[in-house]
C-alpha cells in the first residue's frame, strides 16, 4: 500500500466521508448536495464521499449501525462522527465537525 | 442534525458500558427528533428493511414554491393548454408576452388570441404535439394585444409529461421576425382536389379505349353499348373536372387572361356544344340578343364556362317539351346582361340563396332526381365574379321556372374607361392576370 495512503486506504490527511442515503428521497438529496457543497468549499483538495443507498444496501447501513437516513459518518480524521439530518445548516456542521468555521464570502 | 461523538480513548470497562449505553439512548433520542422534525428519509429497520417516510406536507409545499419560482423566473412566457385549446395555467410572464392582464387570458382558448391568418399553423404544431408526433413544435404567430397592437410572437410547444390527456406546454417569447407563413388550403378542399385529380386519371386511357372499340368493325354489334360507355365515361369525367374546379374557385386560385369578346357569339358557340343534351331534352331555344354593344372584357375560355354551366343547369331542370329564351340587352351603362329563362321546376323562394352554394341542389329529392354534385352553378357564380360580373337567380317559385341573369363589363365602355380598351400588346406578349375571387 502506498505511503501516502492510511490504514483504511484514504491520503493522509483527507476528509472521508459515508453518507447513507435513501434513493432520490428529498431530504436525502439536499444531504448529498450540501455536503458536496461544503467539502468543495472547505477541503477542495482533499475529500473523499462514498455515498451509500440504504434502499439498495440495507445491510451495509445496519453493519454500521445506521438506522435512519441522510445520516453522515466522518471516517477520517479520527474521531468518526455522524450527523443527521440534511447539513442545510452549514455552521452547525462544520461546529459538529470540530472543523473552523469560517466567514461564509 | 445531531452529532454524536464515539470516544477516542478507552476508559474502565463498566463505566464504558455505561457510557456506551447513555450515548445510544441519546443518539436514539436525537434520531427521534430528526424524524419528527422531518429530516430523515428513511429508517432501516434492524431486519435489514428500509423504511420510506413520506415527506411533510410542508416539505411538498415546500418544493411547489421552488418549482413555481423556477417557472416564474424563466424569461419566456409558459402556459399549460388543454387538448380542447383551453388555457390552464401560466406564468406571469406570459400577460407580458402577450399584452394581457395577468388572469384575463385563464379560461380562454388559445385559437382565439392567434391572428386568423396564422391559425392552420398553430393548429397543426398543436395537433402534432398533443398526438405526440412530434416531441416539441415551434411555431409563429400574429397576435393582437389588448391595447390593439399587434405583436409576433414565437411559441414552441411541448406535450405535457403528466400522463394525463395530452395538455400542452406552450413557451412563448416576442419574435423579431415575420410570422411564418404556413398557406394549405382547407383540408376538404385539398382532398377534394387530390381525389378530383386521382379520380380523373385512369379514365382517360378507358376512353380511349373505347373509342378504339366502338372503331372496330369486330364489335359493330356493341357499339349502342360502347357508345353508352362512352357517355357516361365523359359524364364521370365532367364531374370530377367540377369537382376540381370547385377547389380552384374555393381557394381563389383562378387565372384570367380578359379580352374583348362578343358575347352573342360565345353564347352560340355554347349552345353549339350543348346541342346533343338539347335534343335529348326535346327543349327549344329561343334566342332574343337586343344589345347593341355586345362585346365584353372576359376571359373567352372562363366565360364559356360560365355560360356553359348556366345553360346546362336551365336544360338538366327544364321538363321536356319546354322552353329556354336566352335574351341579351344594355340595361346599365357600361354592362350587358344576359338572361337564361327556363320554364323548368322551378325554385320555391326559400331556397334562392341556396342555389349558388357548393354541394347544393334545391333539396334531397331533387339531388336524387337529377343527380350531379351541386358544383356548376357555384363555380358559374365564382367565375363569372372574378371577370367583374355577376350572377344572379330569380323564380317564381316552384314549377314556375328559373331566370338566371348574367351581367358583364363591357369591353367598350361610354366613358372614362378608355385606358382598360387602349389596345394592348398581343395576346401571347400578355401577362396572365392573377384574379383574387
Amino acid at each position: 500500500m502506498n505511503d501516502a495512503l492510511n490504514a483504511s486506504g484514504h491520503p493522509k490527511g483527507a476528509y472521508v466521508f459515508q453518507l447513507y442515503l435513501a434513493g432520490g428521497a428529498p431530504n436525502s438529496v439536499r444531504a448529498l448536495a450540501n455536503l458536496y457543497a461544503i467539502c468543495r468549499k472547505h477541503f477542495p483538495e482533499s475529500h473523499r464521499i462514498e455515498v451509500i443507498d440504504v434502499l439498495k444496501e440495507p445491510l451495509r447501513a445496519l453493519a454500521a449501525a445506521i438506522f435512519v437516513t441522510p445520516t453522515v459518518v466522518k471516517i477520517s480524521p479520527a474521531p468518526e462522527q455522524q450527523i443527521i439530518g440534511n447539513l442545510s445548516e452549514e455552521q452547525e456542521v462544520l461546529r459538529a465537525l470540530g472543523l473552523p468555521q469560517k466567514e461564509s464570502e | 442534525m445531531m452529532v454524536t461523538t464515539y470516544p477516542s480513548h478507552q476508559s474502565p470497562p463498566s463505566r464504558v458500558a455505561a457510557g456506551a449505553l447513555a450515548l445510544r439512548l441519546a443518539h436514539a433520542e436525537h434520531a427521534l427528533r430528526m424524524i419528527t422534525g422531518g429530516e430523515v428519509d428513511a429508517i432501516v429497520s434492524p431486519d435489514g428493511k428500509t423504511y420510506l417516510l413520506q415527506p411533510a406536507q410542508e416539505e411538498v409545499r415546500e418544493k411547489q414554491k421552488w418549482l413555481q419560482a423556477v417557472i416564474e423566473s424563466t424569461a419566456d412566457g409558459i402556459m399549460v393548454v388543454n387538448r380542447g385549446g383551453a388555457i390552464l395555467s401560466q406564468n406571469q410572464r406570459v400577460s407580458r408576452v402577450l399584452g394581457y392582464k395577468p388572469d384575463e387570458l385563464l379560461g380562454t382558448s388559445i385559437f382565439q388570441i392567434v391572428g386568423e391568418e396564422d391559425l392552420p399553423a398553430i393548429h397543426s404544431a398543436f395537433f402534432n404535439v398533443a398526438e405526440g408526433f412530434h416531441e416539441h413544435a415551434t411555431t409563429r404567430f400574429r397576435h393582437r394585444a389588448r391595447d390593439g397592437s399587434s405583436r409576433v410572437v414565437e411559441a414552441t410547444l411541448g406535450k405535457l409529461r403528466d400522463a394525463g390527456e395530452g395538455s400542452v406546454v406552450f413557451s412563448l417569447r416576442p419574435a423579431a421576425g415575420p410570422p411564418v407563413m404556413v398557406i394549405e388550403p382547407p383540408p376538404r378542399d385539398r382532398f377534394l382536389a387530390m381525389l378530383s385529380h386521382e379520380l380523373r386519371t385512369p379514365l382517360m386511357p378507358v376512353l380511349l379505349g373505347v373509342d378504339a372499340l366502338a372503331e372496330d368493325e369486330r364489335f359493330a354489334e356493341a357499339r349502342s353499348t360502347l357508345a353508352m360507355m362512352r357517355r357516361n365515361l365523359e359524364l364521370q369525367s365532367r364531374l370530377l373536372e367540377e369537382l376540381s374546379e370547385f377547389t380552384a374557385v374555393g381557394q381563389h386560385k383562378v387565372r384570367l387572361r380578359p379580352e374583348s369578346i362578343d358575347a352573342h357569339e360565345a353564347i352560340r358557340f355554347v349552345l353549339e356544344n350543348c346541342r346533343s343534351e338539347i335534343a335529348a331534352a326535346r327543349i327549344e331555344v329561343l334566342l332574343d340578343f337586343r344589345a347593341s354593344e355586345n362585346v365584353v372584357l372576359a376571359d373567352s375560355v372562363r366565360l364559356q364556362q360560365v355560360m356553359w354551366n348556366v345553360v346546362r343547369n336551365a336544360v338538366k331542370f327544364s321538363t321536356p317539351g319546354g322552353g329556354i329564351s336566352i335574351t341579351s340587352a344594355n340595361e346599365a351603362p357600361g354592362s350587358l346582361t344576359l338572361k337564361f329563362t327556363d320554364q323548368g321546376i322551378g325554385i320555391e323562394p326559400g331556397l334562392l340563396p341556396l342555389v349558388f352554394e357548393a354541394f347544393q341542389q334545391g333539396d334531397g329529392s331533387i339531388l336524387q332526381r337529377f343527380g350531379g354534385l351541386g358544383l356548376g352553378m357555384f363555380i358559374a357564380k365564382g367565375l363569372a365574379e372574378a371577370q367583374g360580373g355577376t350572377l344572379t337567380v330569380a323564380s317564381e317559385g316552384r314549377g314556375k321556372g328559373a331566370t338566371f341573369s348574367l351581367t358583364l363589363k363591357l369591353a367598350r365602355a361610354p366613358a372614362m374607361a378608355n385606358a382598360e380598351v387602349a389596345p394592348g400588346p398581343p395576346a401571347e406578349q400578355r401577362q396572365p392576370q392573377e384574379a383574387i375571387l
